[in-house]
């Protein structure tokens, strides 16, 4: 080898890549790449500052994780009880062919619908579970589960007002506006789109005024807001509809946009007039319930109805929880009260962000097939009837239960087998204690992953998979574009780690299935983007994409929700049965749910302070999302954990009294579950509420005490009418022995 | 690479900058704690602060800014937007703005005020990074460590003071001296006044201090009741900017 070779070869290459994380960012990373090692990351180095979307610091400790020592490197079988996390390493082929023999088995004893298939984790076009979902369905189907842990209720809070997901406006539209109210969001922790916090910063040296409404001071809170107001969990509706009540009660509503863009304000003015049911919904009854004074009430109610454009950020958190639906769309009416909606500078509210360029909902994809196991469901298109949903699939906080009660409890099937394809259940479903005796219940489980995740521990066979730096993807901002990302590979794979899709083809290999998938990587990706229309719309030329690694749409101004139905609402009805914004719906009055109401309400819930299981646990519990992880990823990366340890918030004067100084070990527990977990005395959390970020591994010892400080371990496996986990309606008490 | 990172610092006789300080008051962080060696002639104090005596500050004086500027490596850029800066001047309705009223005095009005980072008690740039790249230390004084800086902004945003300045570009090349004394910065990163921590842990004191010849400016700890800037405020009546806001600024106006 010559001395110049040796330099090429020694030369550091920069690789334009993405995570593919569930995560609210999709950000643009520079690998630096030397001899095969990723040597540094750093974010965009895009020309315009203004526009380069800059990653958090999540993004800049992936190596970290990506060469975690504990990363999985072959597939491995249980030799341990499930649960303990002992395991061998054993050959691909041993691995596959257990897992077939397996799925045979169940397939003849006790039929297709045995089989529990789902997944999560990477977010990308090519290396998804689809191809796995696709054999499975070739081999006769499967049972999974309905809905997404995260976001039920402002799906159907949109989906009942405005028929449409994509609610969002782009964020540069921020620093349009002269008021934001975050109620609830706390986008510096989850990013809510790459460029979201770069555009508050803006908004913020535009002199905009930021108000934050959480039970915590958070981050963003922290960061940005002029006002803190403090607000009760579960209660964020009552000082809305009161909100409500001051626009009504002072004519501060903008009543020609309610008579030309909606429908049923009259039936909403009545409850929140008491006519419906001899309650005022005042100020005053509303500070009894959500604890923010009478005056702070009165005082937003007037400034946001007078500043105009004004723009209400409610968001996902505070929805999920018992009647989470009700204050998405309790958000929605005050936003059309204020006619806030399809302007610059306003909000459709709805908590989704999406925007139509670059979601992840429009990306590419390995066609799938029907489900067998599916088929004779009802049709459930467009229904705002949750039970139609849950004929043939569980809901997906439910899963456990269903594993344990099966066909019994009125589940679609017993089930015998389960594969997890990433997605780690047993940090990320409500009441992990039930999901420890629901894994062991079952006969056999098939987890795949990068970690020996809590999930995989309890799996008989646990498969390898790569890390978004060792395979090229097309990646999509999670809510919001407006950019394309290709996640170009960086190394090899680690060990003999396979890609979700290398997994899928080869079951079906196993299988017998000829010609399930002829196409390489490089042709997947090249058919993705010349054949779905925003690819092709936008992307020219495969091979400048895949060098650049970032396409960004050119907006000539910020996209705006709506705009479209309220310039011009002749020719662009809204996709709802009246054609108009619902703030009354037909549909829901029509499931005859008191707990459903057709138009939105306060209603008091289980485990909220008016439970009398108070008495017992007298703690509001909180599961925010945490800065230092996406979800359950990330967990154990050093320079994370560093930054942040993890902490249950606690305010000194429900500290005081139990003993706790900041810093100390102590017990979360309540009938669920307990945990063990270090105290952050502070003064960010209101009294009588504590909060544990979720996501942290469960990691129970001999006693069932989750030492690793699981919230879910605490949360209940329960969901609104609407559909959403309600993972944040949940009472604990706080002790140091 | 956090160890060979902070070796490396250590070697290049930087480590005063105070990665081995405690770094943030909310946390309770077990970090490593690196071993270095300090100075004798290191001035130590509890809590840092000065006294800016403003009837001695000159108004057409711009000595201090420039030897903060010159001995920090602090670029140059003229667009507003993307400027520099770790001590400026702010008039009297910018700087105080809760404590202007009509009628003021004359002097005052139209008057530059030297203005810098306030070091504050309850500093809320420190509540807000997410790396701990600011931190405060156990001297009082706010610091960055420039290389955990990630560039989010999020401390400008908090800062109610415009302290903190972004590096939107590369500052190295907006530099017509660069000072060996302390390291330039690069593209990216948030900096601002570190209250010359790099000269207190050799025994000087802050440049600015030392460039005013008229000895407006004044430093030392609080703490200390001997120290010169805790001699002043026992007699003279002085402001500081935003108090209600509760950050604790530690820079004190005498007017």
């Amino acid at each position: 080898m010559s001395a110049e070779d040796k330099n090429v070869e020694n030369e550091e290459m920069i690789v334009r890549c993405t995570s593919a994380l569930d995560c609210g960012g999709r950000c643009p990373l520079r690998l630096h790449v030397k001899d095969g090692v990723i040597v540094k990351i750093e974010g965009d180095d895009f020309a315009d500052p203004e526009k380069q979307l800059r990653a958090c610091l999540r993004g800049r400790a992936y190596r970290h994780w990506i060469y975690h020592p504990d990363r999985l490197k072959y597939p491995m079988k249980r030799v341990g009880e499930r649960g303990e996390g002992k395991v061998e390493r054993i050959s691909w082929d041993e691995a596959m062919d257990t897992i077939v023999k397996q799925l045979h088995r169940i397939k003849e004893t006790y039929g297709n619908s045995a089989i529990f298939f789902s997944g999560g984790g990477h977010l990308g076009a090519l290396h998804t579970i689809g191809p796995l979902a696709r054999a499975l369905s070739m081999f006769g189907g499967y049972t999974t589960s309905y809905g997404n842990i995260s976001s039920e209720g402002p799906v159907y809070a949109v989906m009942t007002s405005y028929g449409d997901v994509m609610v969002g406006h782009s964020r540069d539209d921020l620093a349009n506006t002269k008021l934001i109210i975050m109620w609830g969001w706390d986008p510096v922790r989850m990013i809510s789109g790459t460029d979201c916090v770069h555009s508050l910063m803006k908004a913020k040296e535009n002199g905009t005024r930021i108000i934050s409404i959480d039970p915590r001071l958070t981050h963003s809170g922290a960061t940005y807001a002029d006002e803190w107001i403090p607000i009760i969990p579960g209660t964020d509706t009552a000082m809305m509809v009161s909100m409500a009540y001051v626009m009504i009660k002072e004519n501060l509503q903008d009543q020609a946009f309610l008579d030309k863009y909606t429908v049923g304000f009259d039936k909403f003015k009545d409850y929140v007039l008491g006519i419906e049911d001899g309650v005022e919904k005042t100020p005053a009854w509303a500070s009894e319930i959500c604890g923010v004074p009478v005056e702070t009430i009165t005082r937003l109610a007037r400034e946001y109805a007078t500043t105009d454009p004004a723009c209400l950020m409610d968001c996902q958190g505070p929805a999920r929880s018992a009647m989470g639906e009700q204050y998405n769309r309790c958000a929605i009416a005050l936003t059309t009260m204020t006619g806030n909606i399809g302007k610059p500078g306003g909000s459709a509210c709805g908590g989704l962000m999406g925007i139509p360029y670059g979601h992840m909902f429009r990306s590419a994809g390995i066609p799938g097939m029907r489900n067998p196991a599916e088929a004779g469901g009802p049709s459930i298109r467009g229904t705002l009837d949750l039970n139609l949903r849950l004929v043939r699939r569980i809901h997906v906080n439910k899963v456990f239960d269903a594993f344990l009660e099966g066909k019994k409890a009125g589940y679609p099937a017993d089930i015998k087998m389960a594969w997890f394809a990433g997605g780690n259940i047993m940090t990320q479903r409500g009441n992990i204690n039930k999901g420890d005796r629901a894994m062991k219940s079952l006969e056999f489980i098939v987890s795949q992953d990068l970690f020996l995740t809590p999930t995989a521990r309890y799996a008989d066979i646990v498969l390898p998979v790569m890390s978004f730096a060792e395979k090229n993807d097309l990646t999509r901002p999670w809510p919001s574009g407006p950019y394309l990302t290709y996640a170009n590979k960086a190394i090899e794979p680690i060990g003999e780690c396979k890609s979700d899709w290398e997994i899928g083809n080869l079951l079906a290999e196993k299988l017998g299935y000829e010609d399930f998938d002829n196409n390489t990587e490089d042709e997947w990706l090249r058919i993705f983007v010349e054949k779905n229309p925003e690819y092709a719309q936008y992307i020219k030329d495969y091979d400048t994409f895949k060098h650049d690694g970032i396409y960004r749409m050119e907006m000539e101004e910020p996209y705006i929700a709506f705009k479209k139905q309220i310039e011009d609402p002749e020719n662009n009805p809204f996709n709802t049965p009246s054609g108009k914004i619902e703030i009354f719906s037909e549909r829901v009055a029509e499931l005859n749910n008191p707990d459903c109401p057709p138009i939105p309400k306060y209603i008091s819930t289980w485990e909220d302070r008016n439970d009398p299981l108070m008495e017992k646990y007298p703690l509001q519990l909180l599961s925010p999302h945490p800065r230092v992880r996406a979800h359950s990823t990330l967990q154990n990366v050093d320079w994370l954990e560093e930054v942040e340890p993890h902490a249950v918030w606690i305010n000194p004067v429900d500290a005081e009294p139990r003993g706790i100084r900041d810093g100390d070990e102590v017990f979360v527990f309540n009938d669920r579950g307990k945990l063990a977990i270090k105290a952050w005395v502070t003064r960010r959390i209101i009294p009588g509420v504590v909060s544990i970020y979720e996501g942290a591994w469960y990691d129970p010892d001999e006693e069932g005490i989750d030492r690793g400080g699981c919230v879910n371990v605490l949360t209940n496996d329960a969901y609104s009418p609407g559909g959403a986990a309600a993972l944040k309606t949940a009472l604990v008490q706080i002790t140091t022995t | 690479m956090e160890s060979s990172r902070r070796k490396f610092l250590k070697i290049a006789g930087l480590s005063v900058l105070g990665l081995g300080a405690k770094p943030v008051i909310e946390s309770f962080a077990q970090g490593i704690e690196p071993t270095y060696s300090t100075d004798k002639k290191a001035l130590k104090g509890k809590k840092w602060a000065m006294v800016i005596d403003v009837d001695k500050c000159k108004d057409d004086c711009e000595d201090c800014i420039a030897a903060c500027h010159r001995g920090h490596n602090v670029p140059k850029i003229d667009n507003v937007k993307h400027e520099i800066k770790w001590i400026w001047h702010e008039e009297f309705k910018n700087a105080f703005p809760a404590q202007e009223y009509d009628n003021l005095a004359e002097r005052l009005e139209h008057k530059p005020f030297m203005v810098l980072c306030n070091h504050c008690t309850n500093p809320p740039c420190v509540r807000v990074c997410p790396t701990k790249a600011t931190f405060k230390r156990e001297d009082g004084i706010v610091l960055m460590d420039f290389h955990r800086c990630i560039g989010c902004r999020f401390c400008m945003a908090a800062c109610p003071y415009g302290s903190r300045s972004f590096n939107w570009f590369d500052p190295r090349k907006y530099l017509e001296v660069t000072s060996p004394d302390f390291p330039t910065r690069s593209k990216g990163v948030v900096e601002k006044c570190n209250f010359c921590a790099e000269r207190l842990a050799i025994g000087k004191i802050p440049l600015c201090v030392e460039a005013c010849k008229e000895e407006a400016l004044v430093f030392g700890d609080l703490e200390d009741p001997n120290s010169p800037v805790k001699k002043i405020l026992k007699e003279r009546y002085a402001i500081r900017r935003k108090p209600s806001l509760g950050t604790g600024p530690n820079i004190f106006y005498v007017i």
